[in-house]
């Protein structure tokens, strides 16, 4: 021991720092147990790196006593075992733990110390250790001696008296340990009752009945014979009193044969149940171990693992393998040393696979059996756990629950920890002692009364252990995970790109000769995910777009159904959604990792995971907002915008038609200057009464939100409303005083009554009667003092979402003002009006319907009534179905309201298109831009496009493309679409083009644009109206051009993945080549390094974007589309021998070339395309007969390769090698509409015809073996 | 009466035959280059079997016959490629590459080889023969279990389903 410091408690103290100190020098033993390495930091938590404890760096022994647990040392649990020196005390805990050493003064030849301010000082992990005094040396074990120990050495706490009562020993294994409680108890002292804590805890001691434990044979007796004892018999056993303190020990001992003695027999009353005969420690009572402790049963329900991270105080506790601790059991707790890193033991808990659809994992339950030991301390500097007890309605309401149900609850409560920070205070999320937060609110909500169980406290179910079982859990998959939006992010990426891989077997979107590689769509259905989505929706005010928003992050989402306004405050829950992720195989993209339950550490990480948010991963959420439900209404009282309402309710509205929108160019991220839109006031106006209009709440609402959420103050307003109101006569009286009946008849043609259904606030419906009133043209009264036919609303910044939620083509209502910008217009004969769109100004969307009012639900039944049909189209933009307000009327008015609109349009030169030779009319509109050359002085730009025309299209998006990551350089692309320079587009723009199928026809649009032009949603798969294109060679199709002035609508997303291959529907056949149709060959960007690499494995140096063979089976033939790996296959490019072109004698003409391998094949073709870039092979004679096969070949440049190019005999050799095969296995796809539009494109950029066959698409192509296929057709019967 | 569903053409298909059913086909009259089985029209077929005789005229043409057991097949392959009027319309190149390719056939057609060939059915001098288009020779002999199973497959639901 030279050499070596010995220390006390007091100089751990001192030093003041968690560290590892040992006796010898080197690294620390860490425990009598295999060292468990440290949890990989990545897989725990990416945010932390974990360090190990620093180690002293000189040799030390600690010295002192170690103690049993006591109730004046500051610690939470009160049953920590205690280490002292003369002076000091701390809590500690051991390994090799040994009875023995209790009350001894023992070395600590290995150590770990954790500081910590909630307990004294710090908590001391003895790894190592022997007894001071040698004399009592553990070495002289054996099994013979049975060490003794009183239970009540010295008496802490007043116990009852036992008198003189029989007393009991018993003989068994400790199966289980209660955790300590405390009875409040009365003592009937000789003088008077006292009443006092009784402290204690239970063990369960499955005892032997044999002869020798019934007779009163020795002690050592029924230790030495091990052979003769069956275990069978359950005993309880309650440690009251001063025995208390032998928890630990006890906890230590499970699973261990243990002699007890001293017993005393107690009928113990709980409750309504039967009286309960009960084992009590009595002052008299020992404890008898033998020497050498050795563990006869391995206990139930018992597991081993190391701690990856501890989360929520020690609620959730993540071990290895996926496994899954859950103590939310208050009053157990565990040792401070279940830190992160350490390999704890846990005994009798409950183990439940949960049927979770967003994750798989094991629970492992805590109960009042569970036990918990530190088998191994961690070498990690990590926190104690400190647990400290608190009573709490959510506390009770989570143990109520089964343990599935409850780690839900727990995720819950973390994730509106995170989602809600500083939206929420922690009491209005989590309640108090006396009222439900909005976590507890929530869960109730979601989960069936019949999951909740009765409680029996601690003595109850830890004898009727059967009471607190999750056998009866109900069956909790149901249950959505609520997660983080960040966190809901960062899974979508996972899924997202795991989905979009791999996505070389795309077929690539070929434009001005070029070939561009096409983003894939994957869309998630809501209950595949199995999660909510929770947050306020918000207007990004980078963006511009519509957003689900949290503290975490933000999300774009589509709401078909978002009304014009609606509280930001509220949060909503969205539990029915698609979530559409769109991506581009690229090299660069994020390589997540991911385990099955990353979704939960992710919501129980502080940080969560950082998201790897790509540009080339799109994510957005579609749902409709009548599905969200508010969750806060009980925090918040609906703040239903009251001016917005009043605006509504009642009085005059002008009707206006939305033509077009103006957005000035070089629209940045923020909108920082102000848009426009162009409207025509309809010679109708509304007037709405308020006068009999009720207000009522969405059923949806009702039957969703939680507490009272009766709004009186609607109620209110609508008493003032109606009270303010103007009448009908009122209203006419506004048109002329003269009174004279007949001069109201002759101004208007039109009266006619109607009501209107009201969109409120979050789903609040109003109604109101009122009357729409058709003025004449040539009517002598007028309504406002001065009024455009034709202005242009101004939105400033602050209401871009007024601009972006306008549709062009909708009927708008705003509220007539008589100093107001629309109805006071000074100069009428100026020809460009402006009205300004202020915050306070309201622009409500109308819709009509001819149905006789019977309900006021309609309006909402108009909308629940758009339900996902089968082929998953997901409506976005779909006419009138989506209003603000909502017009019941008469039949006859509809006709006369649709043909006043048809009269607008025409009077806007809007007129079919004629283009060419496609007859693009059925989706087509164009209009000349002569009204816009004499309204744009006003937007400033009036020079910017030349006299061509405007046109709108709608149409599906077959495909987006910029060209930007195109196979070549967009320099031949611009040089066809002339200088767009001119037109005034900045740097910020890119240069895209949208391939739109419309009328079977492809029309290309190009847009040089800020891709903030394009709605959320935007993509391939879409239906989308654009407006306001420019076509830049009128009687030239598929030259259009987005400008800064166009807008976009999608009207519908394909919720089915879009691949532009049909739903999965896959074909399987073993088939020949017959001829090969086209073939495209690139060069490749990927280098080749090592020829003498396996062939098969190697990544091709040639690029096949595409290829088209001709396969046949005997029975019938197709026309087979493939690229990549699947092309390079079904051409023979991975075989060896290329017979072809050995054949060809192309190998012969090639100088130093001594073999003709695959390698030698490749290696010609990739010289040929390093000569060409691109190798385009068109088939130009018969595609039915292998050798009847003639061949254009082009080469990039355009040049075709005639037949004295060898490169030509390499091409053909490479083609009649195809054929020259045996047979191929092909899994095909069979190619939807869009698809087969896209390959005609592709077609007639190439001037051939499409065959005459079924079109498939290659998923796999196999070689055939033989053997197994013949066995396979005779076992089934061919 | 419901309407019969429309079988898809087998003109353009190389159908997989055993020798006794290739032998059993008919041309249509006055368009001997399409042959009737079980009433439909066929030109091109697939047939693999042992070559039991060869006929090498270097330049000309190379006759030979392969034998599956149920039959034996007359088969000429074309090696004039070059020279022959008849592949005056074709591409030069194109031919020269066919021609070589053509050449190496005939070196593998061996007696005693298990050859897979495709081509079209003609009548020569009043026996029925396969003008080769090209050819395979299977090393592995369960191709030609396979091959034979798929003739009786193809017959059963195709060819004369």
């Amino acid at each position: 021991m030279q050499g070596v410091k010995f220390l006390t408690v007091s100089d751990l103290l001192h030093y003041g720092h968690s560290h590892t100190g040992s006796s010898t020098p080197g690294p620390p033993l860490i425990s009598d147990q295999t060292p468990q390495p440290p949890p990989a930091p990545s897989t725990s938590n990416p945010n932390r790196e974990l360090e190990p404890l620093p180690q002293l760096d000189y040799p030390a022994i600690l010295v002192g006593t170690l103690r049993l647990p006591t109730l004046t040392l500051k610690c939470t649990l009160w049953k920590c075992l205690q280490f002292s020196d003369d002076s000091v005390t701390v809590c500690c805990d051991i390994v090799g733990f040994d009875p023995r050493a209790i009350g001894k003064k023992i070395n600590v030849l290995t150590w770990n110390f954790i500081i910590s301010d909630h307990l004294s000082g710090g908590f001391l992990e003895i790894v190592k250790w022997d007894l001071s005094d040698s004399s009592h040396g553990l070495s002289r074990c054996s099994s013979l001696v049975v060490d003794s120990f009183p239970l009540v050495s010295n008496l802490i706490e007043c116990v009852p008296k036992t008198s003189n009562a029989k007393s009991y020993r018993i003989h068994g294994i400790i199966e289980a340990v209660s955790p300590v409680s405390i009875i409040p108890c009365s003592v009937e002292e000789s003088s008077s009752n006292q009443s006092i804590n009784l402290r204690g805890f239970q063990v369960r001691i499955m005892t032997c009945e044999c002869k020798l434990c019934r007779y009163e044979e020795s002690v050592r007796v029924l230790f030495e014979a091990t052979d003769s004892h069956s275990f069978t018999a359950p005993v309880f056993v309650y440690f009251c009193g001063p025995a208390w303190c032998w928890h630990p020990v006890l906890t230590k001992l499970i699973g261990n044969v243990v002699t007890i003695s001293g017993l005393k027999k107690k009928l113990i009353l709980m409750g309504k149940q039967e009286p309960f005969l009960m084992l009590v420690t009595a002052d008299n009572t020992i404890l008898h171990l033998p020497r050498l402790l050795k563990k006869r049963k391995v206990v139930c329900g018992s597991h081993e693992g190391t701690v990856k991270n501890v989360y929520m105080q020690g609620m959730v506790v993540e071990l290895d393998e996926e496994v899954w601790l859950l103590l939310t059991n208050q009053s157990l707790m565990p040792s401070h040393g279940l830190r992160i890193g350490a390999v704890i033991s846990i005994r009798n808990a409950h183990f439940v696979v949960p049927q979770f659809s967003w994750a798989k994992f094991i629970i492992l339950g805590a109960c009042v059996n569970t036990s918990i030991i530190v088998k191994s301390f961690s070498p990690l500097k990590t926190r104690c756990l400190i647990v400290s007890q608190s009573q709490s309605q959510l506390g009770n309401f989570i143990e109520a629950l089964g343990f599935s149900t409850r780690l839900w609850v727990l995720l819950l409560v973390s994730c509106f920890q995170k989602t809600f920070s500083g939206i929420l205070s922690r009491k209005e999320l989590l309640g108090s002692s006396h009222n439900e937060g909005l976590v507890q609110m929530f869960a109730r909500s979601h989960l069936h009364s019949s999951v909740f169980r009765a409680r029996h406290g601690v003595l109850m179910e830890f004898i009727k252990h059967e009471s607190c079982c999750t056998a009866t859990e109900p069956y909790p998959g149901n249950l959505k995970l609520v997660v983080p939006i960040s966190s809901f992010i960062h899974h979508c990426e996972i899924f997202g790109i795991k989905a979009l891989l791999p996505s070389d077997n795309i077929l690539p979107v070929s434009c001005v000769g070029n070939y561009y590689q096409r983003s894939k769509r994957k869309v998630f259905r809501s209950e595949d995910l199995g999660i909510i989505l929770v947050g306020l929706l918000k207007i990004s005010p980078s963006s511009g777009r519509l957003q689900l928003v949290d503290m975490t992050d933000s999300i774009d989402v589509v709401i078909p159904d978002l009304p014009s306004f609606w509280d930001h405050n509220s949060i909503f829950e969205v539990i029915d959604y698609f979530l559409i992720v769109e991506g581009m195989h690229e090299s660069d993209l994020p390589e997540l990792s991911s385990d099955d339950s990353s979704l939960p550490r992710s919501i129980f990480q502080p940080q969560g995971f950082p998201s790897a948010r790509k540009s080339n991963l799109k994510i957005f959420v579609y749902f409709h907002l009548r599905n969200a439900t508010c969750r806060n209404r009980p925090i918040y009282p609906p703040i239903a915008s009251e001016d917005e309402l009043n605006d509504t309710k009642s009085g005059k509205f002008h009707l206006i038609y939305i033509t077009r929108r103006v957005r000035p160019t070089c629209h940045s991220m923020k909108l920082e200057r102000s848009v426009f839109a162009e409207a025509i006031v309809m010679p109708w106006y509304l007037f709405l009464a308020g006068k009999d209009g009720s207000t009522h709440q969405d059923k949806v609402l009702i039957d969703c939100t939680v507490g009272n959420h009766a709004d009186h103050s609607s109620s209110k307003r609508q008493k003032i409303d109606c009270a303010s109101t103007l009448s009908g006569t009122c209203f006419k009286d506004n048109f002329c005083r003269c009174g004279d009946q007949s001069c109201l008849r002759t101004s208007f043609s039109h009266e006619i009554p109607c009501s209107a259904t009201i969109q409120g606030v979050n789903n609040f419906i109003f109604t109101s009667s009122g009357t729409l009133y058709r003025i004449k043209a040539d009517a002598k009264i007028k309504v406002c003092k001065g009024r455009a036919k034709k202005f242009f609303l101004a939105f400033i910044s602050e209401c871009d979402l007024k601009y972006q939620l306008l549709q062009i083509g909708g009927v708008y209502l705003m509220k007539h003002h008589k100093e107001g910008p629309l109805c006071n217009i000074k100069n009428v004969s100026l020809k460009v009006v402006t009205v300004p769109i202020t915050p306070g100004t309201y622009l409500r969307r109308l819709s009509f319907s001819s149905e006789d009012l019977t309900t006021d639900k309609s309006l909402h039944n108009s909308l629940c009534n758009e339900v996902f049909t089968k082929d998953q189209v997901l409506a976005v933009a779909s006419g009138s179905s989506i209003s603000d307000i909502h017009l019941h009327v008469s039949s006859s008015l509809t006709g006369l309201f649709e043909s006043d609109i048809k009269e607008l349009r025409n009077g806007q030169n809007v007129s079919d298109a004629n283009l060419g030779r496609f007859s693009l009319s059925l989706g087509m509109n164009t209009r000349m831009n002569a009204n816009l050359e004499d309204n744009s002085g006003l937007l400033g730009h009036s020079h910017i496009f030349p006299a061509r025309k405007f046109t709108s299209l709608c149409g599906d998006i077959i495909a987006v493309h910029s060209f930007d990551q195109g196979s070549s350089d967009m320099c031949s692309s611009r040089a066809d679409y002339g200088d767009h320079g001119q037109y005034g587009f900045c740097d910020r723009t890119k240069n895209f083009c949208i391939h739109v199928s419309v009328a079977n026809q492809t029309v290309k649009i190009f847009g040089f644009v800020n891709q903030y032009l394009f709605p959320t949603g935007f993509g391939p798969g879409i239906n989308a109206t654009f407006h306001q294109i420019l076509d830049l060679r009128p009687g030239v199709p598929s030259t259009l051009m987005l400008t800064s002035e166009s807008s976009i609508v999608i009207n519908s997303i394909r919720a089915v993945d879009e691949t532009h291959i049909s739903d999965g529907n896959l074909k399987r056949f073993r088939c020949r080549v017959v001829a090969v149709y086209v073939l495209v060959l690139e060069k490749s960007n990927r280098n080749c390094v090592d020829l003498n690499s396996n062939m098969q494995s190697r990544p091709l140096s040639v690029d096949i974007p595409l290829a088209c063979f001709i396969l046949d089976d005997g029975s019938c033939s197709w026309c087979c589309w493939a690229n990549a790996e699947r092309a390079a296959t079904l051409l023979r490019l991975k075989e060896y021998q290329l017979s072809g072109c050995e054949a060809s004698g192309y190998k012969r003409r090639l100088v130093g070339v001594q073999n003709t391998t695959r390698a030698s094949t490749m290696h010609h073709l990739e010289r040929i395309l390093e000569k060409h870039d691109r190798i385009t092979v068109k088939s130009c004679r018969s595609v039915f007969d292998p050798f009847d096969q003639d061949f254009t070949v082009t080469a990039g440049s355009g040049r075709a390769l005639i037949g004295l190019d060898d490169d030509f005999d390499l091409v053909a050799s490479v083609i009649f090698n195809a054929c020259i095969n045996t047979s191929w296995t092909v899994v095909t796809e069979v190619m939807d509409s869009n698809a087969v539009n896209l390959l005609k494109e592709h077609l007639d950029d190439m001037q051939m015809p499409m065959p005459c066959m079924e079109n498939l698409w290659a998923r796999e192509v196999l070689s055939v073996n033989h053997a197994t296929e013949a066995r396979e057709m005779l076992q089934n019967n061919l | 009466m419901a309407a019969q569903a429309q079988q898809p053409s087998l003109l353009n298909i190389h159908l997989k035959l055993l020798g006794f059913t290739l032998r059993s086909i008919t041309p249509f009259p006055n368009c001997p280059s399409v042959f009737n089985l079980n009433g439909k029209q066929i030109s091109r077929v697939e047939v693999l079997g042992v070559v039991t005789s060869r006929d090498h005229k270097p330049g000309r043409f190379l006759r030979f016959t392969i034998d599956d057991g149920t039959g034996s097949i007359t088969c000429v392959l074309w090696l004039n490629h070059l020279t022959s009027s008849f592949f005056a319309t074709r591409q030069p190149a194109t031919l020269r590459v066919i021609s070589d390719l053509s050449k190496s056939f005939a070196d593998d057609l061996r007696l005693g080889k298990v050859a897979r060939v495709r081509g079209r059915v003609s009548i020569f001098r009043g026996d029925l023969q396969v003008t080769v288009s090209d050819v395979v020779i299977e090393t592995d002999p369960n191709a030609e279990t396979l091959h034979r199973l798929d003739c009786i497959s193809l017959a059963r639901r195709c060819y004369f389903g």
